[in-house]
């Protein structure tokens, strides 16, 4: 008989095979439906997320580099006052900011004056920044909006509070113009931020011009930073070139912080992923390889006597395993099948619960149904084997 | 063709065991084509056995089993299993029908293995059930036939394939005395026209349908006169 028509004959057997046990033939393919459905979804999952983070982690390091500068020894500040101004000029900066930690006194930060009955020091706290951490911050005002180089030029006691620090302080988010009191000092609040790109901890603070923090408190104790927001692919240059814009004679005294460190983080992250996605995917299919394998080998022994029959019809030892091994196949890519159809929709599901744009990598969903084939030739060999071995004066006596 | 359709020659077959047992003993016999030979014994006489080895479905100790010419001795499981599938059709006392295949599916079957595509099958299970008088019961399953009815299409089952050698063990054994007489019935027919058939029973009546009649009795087998004779 030509190989081919005993390839269709085969075929033909298993499906009939299966179609004739149907609720055996679901609960078979079940193990392979949860095994590639949970490989798939896990993929589906973290690429999704994973592409959602990349965007994340790609914004971060292609925009923004932060240079930190120690406490100065003399009692001056450690960065230039100008250092916004001197980065604006650097090639791929797209906005920049001096900023440095104000260290008040005992009476904190308040809403009202420090002398009426219900005031009360709270645990707000207060930043210094040049005007442009506005920009770099991708800040959004609730209320009004920051100050500007011309409030900071005229030493203008005004404040810009963040949306948490707004609220301890008792005042709503509309409460610009409104006025609040920095160790005793009045301030004009500008604005209060609803929500940042970046630097979230802003959320919590009350931003002041920096000419106005040296002047009441003078230089910091703690050091300064500038944070400089970049354009793509300039991360790496500006990371460079800014400690020589603002410290000349020491460059090297100053920490920089950005492009490769972020990267670092996203790379492992991705393989903390991958791990993830393997850990799961494996423990699914070695059950799903499990089920098919104890499944038919117990078809095997129900149908040892239909076996008989076939070798006596003239059926070879190969043609009977090759049917049980197309038997178990046919399971396998039917569960590989259902379960990335399922996992599409579960994924789909998920991505439009989190607002996210669903990622699918076109390969995994043609590779996953031969996955579940895969596992099933493999799962049906042995008991294929058994089968083929029996002797018909054995099988044909059950 | 070979006139002779089957020669042994001292075939015995053995199973290990403590003590092993002696299933045949140096069996020589000669079957003719178109013969109709009834194998008769108690229930552990090695009937049973021969049929076995005639159907080359066990393999001889022992000894030789020569079909239609070919010596089976040095033959592989995979050339048995084309000999057979080429020469022999059976007919068993459990019907061995499957319970999820219509009348006509389960005489296809063979054909399958034949090599017949489906339009060539479905034409020649109709005429095998149409042999048997059962054309209208075609696309009926198993369960819904009675046990007369499942026999005949049993019997369709090897006749589709049309077979040289025709093996039948104990085929009314679970038979009511009237299915049994319409079985024995065509069986006798297909011998009528050429089919060697090589029956085994303990029945003395389902024996006398046959021309000749051996004995099998603790693994030795001998042939009892003809009737009449």
């Amino acid at each position: 008989m030509k190989s081919w028509l005993a390839a269709r004959n085969v075929f033909s057997e298993a499906v009939l095979a299966i179609a004739a046990r149907p609720g055996r033939s679901i609960i078979t393919a079940v193990g392979t439906l949860v095994g590639v459905g949970a490989l798939t979804a896990s993929i589906g999952i973290a690429t999704t997320t994973g592409a959602q983070a990349d965007r994340q982690f790609q914004s971060l390091a292609n925009t923004l580099v932060t240079v930190t500068a120690p406490a100065d020894s003399s009692g001056q500040l450690a960065l230039p006052l100008e250092s916004e101004e001197r980065l604006d000029s650097l090639h791929g900066v797209k906005a920049a900011e001096l900023q440095f930690q104000v260290s008040i006194g005992k009476a904190g930060v308040t809403a009202l004056p420090p002398d009426a009955d219900e005031s009360r020091s709270t645990n707000v706290g207060v930043i210094a920044a040049s005007p442009g951490i506005f920009d770099v911050s991708g800040a959004q005002f609730a209320s009004g909006a920051g100050f500007s180089h011309l409030d900071n030029d005229r030493h203008l006691r005004v404040a810009v509070l963040g949306s948490v620090a707004a609220t301890t302080l008792g005042l709503g988010q509309q409460s610009a113009d409104s006025t609040v009191n920095i160790d005793g000092v009045p301030f004009l609040v500008m604005g209060v931020l609803s929500n940042v790109t970046n630097q979230s901890g802003l959320l919590n603070d009350a931003i002041i011009p920096v000419s106005v923090a040296l002047e009441i408190w003078g230089p910091p104790v703690s050091g300064a930073s500038v944070t400089i927001a970049t354009q793509s692919n300039a991360t790496s240059a500006v990371a460079h070139e800014a400690p020589l814009m603002l410290n000349p004679q020491l460059p090297k005294s100053l920490l920089v912080i950005g492009g490769s460190g972020t990267l670092n983080i996203q790379a492992q992250v991705g393989q903390d992923f991958s791990g993830l996605i393997r850990l799961i995917g494996g423990i699914a299919l070695v059950i799903g390889f499990l089920g098919i394998g104890a499944i038919t080998l117990l078809s095997v022994i129900e149908r040892t006597s239909e076996i008989g029959l076939r070798r006596a019809l003239g059926a070879r030892r190969s043609i009977i395993g090759c049917q049980f091994v197309c038997e178990s196949a046919i399971l396998g890519f039917s569960g590989g099948v259902a379960g990335t159809i399922i996992a599409i929709c579960v994924v789909l599901a998920i991505a439009q619960a989190h607002q996210q744009l669903a990622v699918f990598p076109i390969g995994v969903l043609f590779i996953a149904p031969l996955v579940g084939m895969l596992v099933g030739m493999l799962a049906g060999a042995y008991p294929s084997l058994r089968a083929a071995r029996l002797e018909p004066v054995e099988a044909l006596r059950r | 063709m070979n006139s002779r359709a089957y020669e042994l020659i001292d075939v015995c077959r053995t199973y290990p065991g403590t003590p092993p047992v002696h299933a045949l003993r140096s069996v020589s016999l000669v079957i003719d084509h178109g013969d109709y030979v009834a194998i008769m014994g108690k229930s552990g006489s090695g009937k049973s056995t021969l049929l076995n080895m005639l159907g080359l479905l066990d393999v001889p100790t022992s000894g030789n089993v020569v079909v239609n010419g070919t010596n089976c001795a040095s033959l592989t499981d995979a050339q048995r299993t084309d000999l057979r599938r080429q020469y022999i059709g059976f007919i068993f006392q459990s019907f061995h029908l499957m319970e999820y295949r219509s009348a006509a599916q389960n005489v296809a079957l063979g054909l399958k293995y034949r090599g017949y595509g489906p339009s060539a099958r479905a034409r020649l299970a109709l005429d095998a059930l149409g042999q048997v008088g059962l054309t209208d019961k075609s696309h009926v399953l198993p369960s819904r036939l009675s046990g007369g009815e499942r026999q005949r299409v049993a019997i369709a089952r090897a006749l589709a394939v049309s077979p040289k050698l025709l093996l039948c063990d104990e085929p009314t054994g679970n038979l009511d005395s009237d299915s049994a007489n319409a079985v024995l019935c065509l069986i006798d027919e297909v011998n009528e026209k050429g089919l060697t058939v090589i029956i085994v029973t303990h029945d003395d009546e389902v024996a006398a349908h046959a021309r000749r009649r051996l004995h099998a009795s603790d693994g030795t087998v001998t042939e009892l006169p003809r009737a009449g004779a």
